[in-house]
């Protein structure tokens, strides 16, 4: 897939666990996880805005188109 | 795993269905139930003589007659299993419309052999060949439902 979820460096750049986000943003570690691997089919908008919220940064700094 | 798999002792207890099926079957054809037993077989050979040429027409028939019940058995065992899957909550999973394609493959084939018997004119079929095409056709048709269902279903579980 093209999109890439660079939600680990945003992670790591924030020093916070997964577990810690997915408590914030009230989804399970599972999902977290799908989400972070590339596995996911779509997000919703509200789990975007969760995520920004939670780590104070913009849907571009997560998401990124990369070529194939 | 599989669901449509079937294991040897399946296998077994399903081929002992067949030939118990294609043996009560047979009753309704005396001259076939002959290719069982030794005594019907001499009254066969005083009824019409057995050449060599319908002794290989025989020997195709009740061929194809097996295979057809065979069949159709295996088609009502993995609609069981579909039905079964059904029961326990498991809708919309890749085992089910796979399951649903190959019922209605084996009612197709099950036609097709019918219409070759009818070709040699000597068997009638259990069931009109129409209706098991339509049958096979509209659950063949279920299967493509479930197959999008599916789809759709692993989309959405995949949203996050």
């Amino acid at each position: 897939m093209p999109i890439v979820v660079n939600l680990d460096l945003i992670l790591a750049s924030r020093n916070m666990k997964s577990k810690e986000l997915a408590e914030i943003i009230g989804i399970t570690e599972a999902n977290l996880s799908i989400l972070k691997s590339g596995k996911a089919k779509a997000v919703r908008f509200s789990t975007l805005e969760a995520i920004c919220e939670a780590l104070e940064c913009q849907p571009a700094d997560i998401l990124e188109y990369q070529q194939e | 795993m599989d669901s449509g798999v079937i294991n040897s002792q399946r296998f077994f207890i399903l081929m002992f269905l067949v030939i118990v099926l294609d043996i009560a079957f047979s009753d309704y054809f005396p001259w076939v139930k002959a290719l069982y037993t030794s005594d019907n077989l001499e009254v066969i050979a005083l009824n019409e003589k057995i050449t060599n040429q319908n002794f290989s027409k025989l020997l195709v028939v009740k061929t194809l007659r097996f295979l057809s019940v065979a069949f159709l058995v295996v088609a009502f065992y993995f609609y069981h299993k579909f039905l079964k899957n059904i029961k326990s909550n498991v809708l919309f999973n890749k085992d089910n419309y796979r399951l649903l394609f190959r019922v209605s493959t084996f009612l197709i084939v099950y036609a097709i052999i019918h219409y070759i018997l009818n070709y040699f004119d000597v068997e009638r079929g259990y069931f009109n060949n129409g209706y098991v095409v339509f049958i096979a056709i509209t659950i063949y048709s279920f299967g493509e439902i479930f197959k999008y269902a599916t789809k759709v279903k692993n989309e959405n579980d995949l949203t996050i």
